[in-house]
């Protein structure tokens, strides 16, 4: 396998990782925790825990919105 | 010996109160270096915002910004926040240890009294007089130190507008508490109380109001003034096409310009596909569409900032009544042309709650911006761009007609819903008509940077996201090495396509429509997304986000294209709209009727366009 290859899927595969963990995110917040959660555990390698942490953040408010400008900016945050 | 010291408080926890649009969130934003919507009307904020604030050298306080109510005793949601917070008896949230009281300093008659009515709280008060700025060009002289008397309250003048505006508010933030007021008694009259304090602390000159009354005998007018609300709609829609386009034409030829250089300089293979044919062409073709989307945002936020909509609420209150539907209904309905989902929150300043969830039902109707895209590619590539009686863009009237479309469906709906319930007693309107403001450019230059920043970030995560994964389902498996037709067809999303085509045949949608309906659920605007994605890898074309128009314009009949603008008129496909409704009403129930009876007027007007459009063309 040529290293172009090996880098156009590389590539490709985080694209995909990425978005799909973005979309999950959105329309099944709990879901994104859950597996968040999981990949914390401590009997798994510290890059999987990191992974785990930096992807704990659930979407939004879990209405799987944040788009209408209503959601919180940086400087405050809106709670019901 | 053993002395007692008093000890100073300061505030760690204030909340803002007040009535409606006295500049609450004006002066949040000012305090907290926030950026949440404030305009020229009631009702905008109707829940609870947080914030931070440096009052001095190392300490900051916690500020709450509230809906605003005129009076303790609740009579809508968003009000009963507003109490819950400053009684303690919201869940989750402590009592604040400080009320900042906003009072508009234009009309203190009707807003000394929630000011009185506060004292009851035994809470330490600061008042505000905000807008000072606008009292003084009026002639209103107020005479603070009488104010702060007759109030037993300190009071500060503010203009939440300006940049130091509310420097001495921030100076008495920085310093001790202030002594909580004592209660006013049980059975004291709070008009008496206002008039009393108005007649010694104030001087309002007699024609304060001339400029406002002069303009509102054209725009309150039963005829001019609707007159005059159908024309700036009618100039609104015009300019979205016709000021957009050098815009447009400047970001198609980036977008092709990059697609181009990208062909050129990566090998054939599925990270050029990815990169061309999904992310440039995908995530290009919505983008186009932002100037469009800011020209609209630059008429709403310049009529938002006037004063001018709550007039338009009261001239269309009659019609809205008719239909079923209440005056209040207006702002919510109003907010949903940039958005459903703040306008299903914005029903919460409705008192009577089945003409909330009427309004509620019916705010998917509006369309949202998020629709824009759609009815721009489609105009784009059906409706010749000419003029009609040598004045009027025809792509701008067919726009004013989708937009009109919208509105006359969410009446309709509404009317039918008053003729299914029982209860068909009418509330009336009791609005606050706000003085005439001249939009400040900052403002509108603020508002459009968050409408621009929204759809950007939109277009990086959501829609860039779906491409990706709609590029994957389009691209793969792979097609055999003896197939005969376009590789898409072999692919997991041109099989879904396929399958789904058997349903939305009779409505004219052939099975590329179908794939970009299953994204569009997520936002609307990705339908356009996914059909550039999916046209791009059927068509093998290199510039698919720039040719999308010409190529939908070739392979579509009108009758499909106008059955696909019937279909974005009612259809529900917006995952989120469906999770607010859900949470505004509690009731999975509501959630899934207003889904099923949008789906099924969808289908409906799709099909009836579809069936009468082919038999003319």
């Amino acid at each position: 396998m040529k290293i172009y290859d090996i880098v156009q899927w590389s590539i490709i595969l985080s694209a995909l990782l990425l978005s799909s963990l973005y979309m999950l995110g959105r329309i099944a917040p709990q879901w994104r925790v859950q597996l968040a959660q999981h990949l914390q555990q401590p009997n798994y390698a510290r890059w999987i825990n990191n992974f785990g942490s930096r992807i704990a953040r659930a979407a939004g408010c879990g209405s799987g919105c944040n788009t209408c400008g209503t959601c919180a900016t940086p400087n405050s945050s809106n709670k019901k | 010996m053993n002395m007692s010291i008093p000890v100073q408080r300061f505030p760690e926890h204030v909340a803002l109160v007040g009535n409606p649009n006295c500049g609450k969130t004006a002066l949040f934003n000012l305090l907290t270096g926030s950026r949440q919507k404030v305009a020229n009307y009631a009702g905008v904020t109707v829940e609870r915002k947080e914030g931070r604030c440096l009052v001095a050298p190392q300490r900051s306080i916690r500020i709450l910004d509230l809906p605003g109510a005129y009076s303790l005793a609740a009579t809508s949601l968003d009000e009963a926040i507003t109490r819950d917070v400053c009684f303690g008896k919201l869940q989750g949230e402590a009592r604040p240890d400080l009320i900042i009281c906003v009072l508009d300093a234009t009309n203190l008659r009707l807003h000394l009294r929630f000011a009185l009515e506060l004292r009851q709280l035994g809470l330490p008060i600061i008042v505000a007089l905000n807008m000072m700025d606008a009292a003084a060009r009026r002639g209103i002289l107020i005479d603070i130190e009488k104010l702060e008397q007759a109030l037993g309250m300190p009071v500060v003048q503010t203009v939440a507008v300006k940049r130091g505006g509310a420097s001495d508010l921030l100076q008495m933030l920085g310093g001790a508490m202030p002594i909580p007021p004592a209660a006013l008694g049980g059975d004291i009259d709070l008009h008496a109380e206002v008039r009393k304090i108005l007649s010694s602390a104030v001087i309002v000159p007699r024609r304060t109001g001339a400029i406002d009354d002069a303009i509102d005998r054209w725009a309150l007018h039963p005829i001019w003034g609707l007159v005059l609300l159908a024309t700036v709609m009618f100039l609104m829609f015009q300019a979205v096409f016709s000021w957009a386009a050098p815009f447009m034409d400047g970001i198609k030829s980036l977008i092709q310009w990059i697609g181009l250089s990208l062909s050129s300089a990566l090998p054939p293979g599925p990270l050029r596909s990815l990169l061309v044919e999904g992310i440039i062409a995908g995530v290009g073709g919505v983008l186009v569409f932002l100037p469009q989307i800011l020209f609209l945002f630059l008429f709403i936020l310049a009529l938002e900032e006037s004063g001018y909509l709550p007039r338009a609420a009261y001239l269309l209150d009659k019609l809205m009544v008719g239909a079923g539907l209440t005056g209040r209904s207006f702002i919510p309905l109003l907010s949903g042309f940039a958005c459903a989902i703040p306008g299903i929150m914005a029903t919460r300043t409705i008192q009577n709650e089945r003409d909330r969830l009427v309004t509620i039902l019916v705010t998917p109707l509006m369309t949202c911006s998020a629709r824009l895209p759609v009815y721009a590619l489609l105009i784009g590539a059906f409706i010749p761009r000419r003029t009609v009686f040598d004045i009027f863009n025809l792509q701008g009237v067919v726009l004013f007609a989708l937009y009109f479309a919208g509105v006359a469906s969410a009446l309709v709906v509404a009317w039918v819903m008053k003729y299914l319930r029982r209860d068909r007693t009418e509330h009336a309107l009791l609005l606050e008509l706000p003085s005439y403001r001249i939009p400040h450019p900052r403002d509108i230059a603020i508002g459009l940077w968050e409408r621009a920043s929204i759809f950007v970030r939109r277009v990086g995560t959501i829609i860039l996201s779906l491409t990706v994964l709609l590029w994957f389902l389009s691209s793969y498996p792979a097609a055999p090495a003896d197939a005969i037709g376009p590789a898409i067809d072999y692919s997991f999303a041109g099989r879904i396509g396929h399958a789904l085509q058997a349903v939305f045949a009779p409505i004219g949608f052939n099975w590329q429509i179908c794939i970009a309906l299953i994204p569009g659920l997520a936002a609307r605007e990705v339908a356009v997304s996914s059909m550039a994605t999916v046209y791009a890898l059927s068509a093998a074309s290199e510039n698919a986000a720039a040719e999308l128009a010409p190529i939908i314009a070739s392979q579509w009949s009108l009758a499909t294209a106008l059955s696909l603008l019937a279909w974005y008129v009612f259809a529900p496909q917006c995952l989120s709209t469906l999770a607010v409704i859900r949470r505004e009403t509690a009731s999975w129930r509501t959630m899934l009727l207003a889904a099923a009876y949008l789906f099924a007027l969808a289908y409906a007007a799709s099909f009836i366009t579809y069936q009468v459009a082919s038999r003319w063309s």
